[in-house]
């Protein structure tokens, strides 16, 4: 076990106890990743940020149910998604998404510019059409997307977070990454083989 | 006598429920002549499931379990379905294979030495139409479209058929006559001109083996070699059994028209024929594989394709210049993924707000 994670379990039990300066720093420890992960579910800066706050303040509440078979970051992941799907769920929806397990993601895909080579590097447009791209997705190949590539949690994790199963997930996953290639097209280079 | 000329590609769906791994049994079959490949996809289905390729399969069996209603049971072996992707699904499982076609016209027939070594189908409606001719040809029983197009891929894959039958115990013979089957093991010490004899035969959890040369029946002296063709196929008939009995799946549904019957005949002329059938299996392959690799590239990119999978992916891959270039544009989205900085967060902010908003909430439940 390493020192971090000792230093994790402890400030946990220390929290578990009603020690708001250790929930303190496992908010510390966690808020950026939490925030970030916030965020690329498709929440809005100002959103992400208060329901990253509201997140850390349903963990300080849950805490006792906290089983730690699995990781801390992991059940802040599940409460993060849970929350950011709520709140994905309230807002108008801005458009009709495909129904992500059975429509076809390439079909519909919108059609992308084409780029000269200088905006095929790995550079802030790029970030800025990835993040474009993944706000094209639907939400749960999104999440599917985020949890797995961006977070780089394991498919087991990440089924558990979203809720599903893993086969499920796997194919969430796959038309996820599928869409966001061929949205990204444009902007890639890439060998064959 | 009018022999039906056959020379198309059948196609059947089978829609079953699966369960967990293992094998499957699929009891019901739609035959659409309007395609030449099956596909299998069930609604419901959440990833997609099993292939099954009668021109690859190391393992299969096609067993006469047939009522008046259900066609036969196709039973696939462990290794048939051991894609790690099946696992955890349940729902419906569509099983699509393709069956090449067969030059079947009464020239190729006559041409052919006796005893012929290969199959073929055809519709029940034509079948009344086929007799024997001379010791060449031998009209057996209608069998479900199913198990002569099997038993055509396991042609065209070059193997010696084998006859395998379901019913009774295993140490009796099968009382009804056999199915069709081979693999490469499961022919050891049968020579090519065993040819299959396909029957309906009751419902059983065992499967037996029996072969025979020549003839409708099994001469007298060909008793040794069938008792030895048993004893060969004892263990994985054994094996069957298992997994019959622990993943029968008796709901299929017939979908459309009623299911196509044919008859099955065999052939010693299995190098001419599979050498004309080569090309098309090559084609037939390809096809197969092109329209499963995609679904597949996420699981090859994470490693988490069954080694079997993994390999007819690479195999895929190495010849087809538009499935290289998709999964090469998979790779580099993942790439670009994981090389993507986090969202910036203001972390300080965060924890005065939480640590705030902590004094005025109730404490931990």
């Amino acid at each position: 076990v390493s020192g971090a994670a000792t230093s994790e379990r402890d400030l946990i039990r220390r929290a578990r106890s009603g020690d708001e300066d250790a929930f303190a720093e496992l908010v510390a420890m966690h808020a950026t990743r939490v925030y970030g992960a916030l965020r690329r579910f498709g929440l809005h800066p100002g959103e992400a940020d208060e329901v990253a706050q509201e997140v850390f303040l349903r963990a300080w509440r849950g805490l006792a149910r906290f089983e730690e078979r699995a990781q801390f970051s992991t059940w802040l992941y599940r409460i993060a998604f849970n929350e950011a799907q709520r709140r994905l769920a309230r807002r108008a929806p801005p458009r009709a998404e495909p129904d992500p397990d059975t429509d076809d993601p390439i079909a519909s895909l919108p059609e992308s510019p084409h780029l000269g080579p200088e905006a095929q590097a790995l550079d802030r447009e790029l970030e800025r059409a990835v993040d474009q791209a993944l706000t094209q997705l639907p939400a749960d190949w999104r999440a599917a997307v985020v949890l797995r590539d961006l977070e780089g949690l394991s498919t087991e994790e990440a089924a558990e977070i979203a809720g599903v199963r893993q086969a499920a997930f796997k194919s969430r996953l796959h038309r996820g990454r599928m869409q966001l290639r061929a949205l990204l097209e444009p902007y890639l280079e890439h060998e064959e083989g | 006598v009018p022999l039906v000329i056959v020379s198309v590609a059948f196609a059947a769906t089978v829609e079953v429920p699966i369960a967990a791994s293992g094998s499957l049994e699929l009891n019901d079959a739609l035959v659409d002549a309007s395609t030449n490949a099956l596909n299998v996809y069930v609604p419901g289905a959440i990833w997609p499931v099993v292939e099954f390729d009668p021109l690859v399969s190391r393992n299969n069996v096609v067993a006469p379990n047939r009522s008046t209603e259900a066609l036969a049971p196709l039973f696939l072996c462990p290794e048939d379905v051991a894609e790690p992707e099946i696992e955890n699904v349940d729902g419906t499982l569509t099983v699509n294979w393709m069956t090449p076609p067969i030059d079947c016209s009464p020239s190729a027939l006559s041409s052919a030495p006796s005893p012929l070594t290969w199959a073929w189908a055809w519709p029940l409606a034509d079948s009344e139409n086929v007799a024997p001719v001379d010791d060449k040809l031998a009209l057996v029983e209608p069998v479900p479209l199913a198990e002569a197009l099997a038993l055509q891929g396991l042609f065209a894959g070059g193997h010696v058929p084998l006859a395998v039958a379901s019913g009774g115990d295993a140490d009796e013979p099968p009382p009804h006559g056999a199915g069709a089957g081979c693999g490469p093991e499961w022919s050891t010490g049968l020579a090519a001109d065993t040819w299959a004899d396909v029957k309906p035969a009751p419902s059983s959890a065992t499967l037996h083996c029996v072969s025979w040369t020549g003839g409708v029946a099994a001469p007298e002296a060909e008793a040794n070699r069938h008792h030895e063709a048993r004893t060969a196929i004892r263990a994985p008939a054994e094996r069957m059994r298992m997994t019959r009995d622990s993943l029968r799946l008796p709901h299929a549904r017939h979908y459309g028209r009623p299911p196509v019957f044919c008859a099955v005949r065999t052939s010693f002329a299995r190098a001419r024929v599979t050498t004309s059938m080569s090309g098309f299996s090559q084609q037939g392959r390809f096809a197969r594989d092109h329209r499963w690799a995609p679904d597949r590239m996420s699981a090859y990119v994470d490693m988490e394709l069954a080694a079997s999978a993994r390999e007819r992916m690479e195999r895929h891959i190495g010849e087809c210049a538009e499935c290289r270039q998709l999964l090469a544009g998979l790779r580099a989205t993942l790439d670009v993924l994981h090389r993507l900085p986090a969202p910036s967060a203001d972390a300080v902010r965060i924890v005065a707000e939480v640590r705030v908003r902590l004094s005025e909430r109730p404490a931990i439940e």
